[in-house]
């Protein structure tokens, strides 16, 4: 119960118990600040009453003590009487006791001479005036004591000795006590209760605005609706809605200047492609202008015919074979945009290329991340920049070799490294993989079209291809393509 | 983290339930607020008792209130013990010195010249002015306003006058009255006060026409509320008398020490300061030639 109340590292309960312990202390100490002083008072008063008793009884004792000792007129037992009067109309006293110089008793409405601290021995006191002591006699209870000494000039008589129950007293000092208490008691917990409800409005209203942060959507409509509010909570929700539609606006800016880059990047790179095709299909033209120039010169040397026309021939398949793979990446011109699993496409790849691997004694490592997420795009282009990267490295290690290939969820993106053994790629043409036609390979055996158009593809899909490479520890390249729920 | 708090809170609770028992046993023990303190033992004095008799005329604790510092000074002073002893009338105290209960006794002026020289009494001291004995007279007194100008006004009228046995009162009725060729009778009333404060205080507020005081006493009342009508010859004061036959040293001790208080000096003054009005200045000797005059006024009885 309490721990649901109180929480042990609440916010709430370390606000209520350190104000709990405050108010109390302040409380207890004012109280009894209070309570002392009233002791002081009402401890004094009683003493005031004591000795108006005692003096007022002191003149008829001293006068009775004269006469008895100089044989005048006031009989045996008056002054016993008078005591008896005395103690009957004052109901709180409990005795009156009165004792000659040598401690004798000579009246008293007490049967037996109460021992008192200054009665010990039947010496005079040492002062002039009344003297008071509380006493806890027992079962009697508690009294306050009083004596006078009964003097004329330096003459002893003797003492007067009242006694006033004290018991009235301190029932009103623990009925005070009693009630500062309670004071204390309920004053801490009325202002912990009220303390504790607004606490409980204002955390209620925090962990509405953390309900809504949660519930927050840049991708939806609306934004999470909070109750309107005249307070400081109030001001925060305002500020929370204003910086929810702040952040849509810039999303959506970002969107547009995404879709802006997309398109320039796409115009630069067929821009590129086509300066690249020019170029490279220009020089079989000309080679091949070039043979039938030397045929027309002399088209009966059929030995020298036959020979141009192999390589007119050459210069044509050639050109074939770039248009043919550009055709390949032209197919499509506008990608498909859906959700897939890298991994599978991983995978297929893998296995398509598996007997050229085996063949060539290269060992192909898959290390694919299970909770991969989904990224949006075209499985086949996909795919197709996958199998540019395995073929290269295949045709990188050429004989006995591994590739590892490795996917990993990386900040909300999808990064996927092909990374082999071979003999890597240098330094200085390290800038250069990507460039169209850039090839180390034998003419007629690659086009340096592969990374171009991978490069192409993988920029579509909004993401990045890096090349790694030290000079003799192999070549890594790195694709990393955002995630479904970004994009 | 928990469990710290947890303690915290909960020797928080301790602390506040002990610091309230701590405070309510504190409130509730009344104890001595003061200890009180540890009684003397009065030394007890076994020296040999004198007693020294007075005639109390008032409430014997004013009456001791009176002769106990001259009991406290002798004490101190002689090497005896001395206490006083009260007796209500003359007839008393003269008992009391002829059993010897007593060694000396204080009489007044006139009662001592009435009764002391038969009863074979002798005066040793009385209250001293100056070099001599003081001597005090007697007023007649009424209130400003009544219209009393002599003695012989106070045909029908109304009298009030201090004790019986006191000296303004006999000095009053044998004296002053008959010398007006006036008696008692020609009196519409005399009434007897013990103290001779009362009897001006009552011819103020005009309960009487008249009033007979110690001159003194009147003249502390300068406010102009009363008026002196008759004034008596000087008389001596109150003698404290002894028998005739004592010549005890405890005796002699009592009359040297008081004879020996000089206000002159400054201890004896200071001693005498605490002391009643009538013997402030100390004591002078006198003898029964001291009363001669008194005596006649009282009406000598003689054995
Ligand atoms: N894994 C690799 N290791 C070493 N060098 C590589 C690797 N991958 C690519 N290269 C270098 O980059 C060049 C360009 O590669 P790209 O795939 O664009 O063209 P290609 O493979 O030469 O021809 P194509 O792919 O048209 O058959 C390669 O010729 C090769 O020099
Ligand atoms: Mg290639």
């Amino acid at each position: 119960m309490i721990r649901r109340l109180l929480p042990h590292d609440s916010l709430r309960t370390r606000i209520l118990l350190a104000t709990g312990a405050t108010i109390t202390l302040v409380m207890m100490v004012v109280s009894w600040g209070i309570l002392l002083q009233w002791r002081r008072t009402v401890l004094a008063k009683e003493q005031d009453y004591a000795h108006a008793v005692v003096q007022a009884f002191s003149v008829n004792a001293l006068e009775s003590l004269i006469a008895e000792e100089n044989d005048l007129a006031p009989g045996e037992g008056s002054l016993e009487g008078y005591a008896a009067d005395f103690v009957r109309q004052n109901p709180r006293l409990r005795h009156i006791v009165v004792v000659d110089a040598d401690g004798d008793l000579i009246a008293g409405s007490a049967g037996t001479l109460p021992a008192s601290p200054t009665t010990n021995n039947g010496g005079t006191l040492a002062r002039p005036g009344p003297v008071s002591w509380f006493r806890n006699d027992g079962d009697r209870g508690w009294i306050l004591e009083t004596e006078l000494a009964l003097r004329t000039g330096s003459r002893h008589w003797g003492r007067v000795l009242v006694g006033i129950e004290a018991d009235s007293v301190r029932r009103e000092l623990l009925r005070a006590f009693l009630l500062l208490l309670g004071l204390v008691v309920a004053i801490t917990g009325a202002m912990l209760a009220v303390l504790w409800t607004l606490l409980d409005r204002l955390l209620r209203s925090l962990r509405d605005l953390v309900g809504a942060m949660d519930r927050l959507d840049l991708g939806e409509a609306g934004l999470p609706e909070l109750p309107p509010r005249a307070d400081e909570i109030g001001v925060l929700f305002r500020h929370f809605q204003e910086m929810g539609q702040r952040l849509r606006r810039s999303r959506r800016e970002l969107l547009d200047a995404r879709e802006q880059v997309y398109h320039a990047e796409r115009l630069a790179a067929a821009g590129r492609l086509a300066a690249g095709v020019a170029h490279e299909i220009n020089n079989p033209i000309n080679g091949v202008r070039n043979c039938i120039y030397a045929i027309r010169r002399d088209p009966t040397d059929t030995a020298q015919t036959l020979e141009y026309l192999g390589m007119m021939d050459e210069g044509l398949e050639r050109a074939a074979a770039i248009v043919k793979k550009l055709l390949g990446f032209a197919r499509k011109q506008e990608p498909a945009r859906q959700p897939l699993e890298l991994n599978a496409a991983i995978a297929s790849v893998a296995r398509l290329l598996s007997f050229d691997c085996e063949r060539r004694r290269v060992r192909l490592d898959l290390d694919l991340a299970p909770d991969l997420p989904l990224v949006t795009g075209d499985m086949q282009l996909l795919q197709d920049v996958f199998t540019n990267l395995l073929i290269n490295a295949v045709d990188a290690i050429g004989q006995d070799g591994a590739i590892t290939v490795t996917s990993r969820h990386v900040d909300r993106q999808v990064r996927v490294t092909v990374a082999d053994d071979g003999p890597g790629i240098r330094h200085e043409d390290l800038p250069r993989v990507f460039d169209p036609f850039f090839t180390t390979k034998a003419p007629g055996e690659g086009t340096g079209l592969g990374l171009s158009i991978s490069l192409g593809i993988v920029e579509a899909h909004g993401g990045r291809i890096r090349a790694g490479s030290e000079p003799g520890g192999g070549a890594a390249f790195i694709v990393t393509l955002p995630t479904e729920d970004v994009t | 983290m928990r469990q710290p708090r947890l303690w915290l809170a909960l020797a928080g609770v301790a602390a506040f339930i002990g610091l309230n028992l701590l405070v309510l046993v504190r409130v509730l023990d009344l104890g001595p607020p003061q200890p009180p303190r540890k009684a003397e033992t009065e030394n007890d004095d076994t020296r040999p008792v004198v007693r020294v008799g007075v005639i109390s005329r008032y409430a014997p604790r004013l009456t001791y209130d009176a002769y106990q510092p001259v009991m406290d000074y002798l004490n101190a002073a002689g090497t005896h013990r001395y206490e006083l002893k009260l007796s209500t009338s003359y007839e008393d105290a003269a008992a009391q010195l002829e059993r010897g209960d007593v060694s000396a006794s204080f009489f007044g002026a006139w009662i001592y010249a009435r009764v002391g020289p038969a009863l074979g009494l002798v005066p040793v001291l009385a209250p001293r002015d100056g070099d001599g004995v003081a001597t005090a007279r007697a007023v007649l007194i009424t209130a400003t306003g009544s219209g009393i100008g002599s003695v012989a006004d106070l045909r029908g009228r109304a009298v009030a006058l201090a004790s019986r046995n006191s000296y303004a009162a006999n000095w009053f009725l044998s004296e002053c009255l008959p010398g007006a060729g006036l008696l008692v009778a020609d009196l519409d009333s005399v009434h007897h006060y013990s103290h001779h404060q009362t009897v001006v205080y009552r011819v103020r507020d005009g309960h009487h026409d008249a009033g007979v005081v110690k001159e003194d006493v009147a003249q502390r009342f300068d406010d102009g509320s009363i008026r002196i009508v008759a004034r008596s010859d000087p008389y001596p004061g109150p003698p404290l008398v002894v028998r005739g036959d004592d010549d005890s040293p405890a005796l002699a001790e009592l009359i040297a020490l008081l004879l020996a208080l000089d206000p002159a000096e400054p201890a004896a003054a200071r001693l005498l300061a605490g002391w009643d009005n009538e013997f402030n200045r100390g004591f002078a000797r006198v003898d029964a030639a001291t009363y001669a005059q008194a005596r006649l006024l009282a009406g000598e009885v003689t054995p």
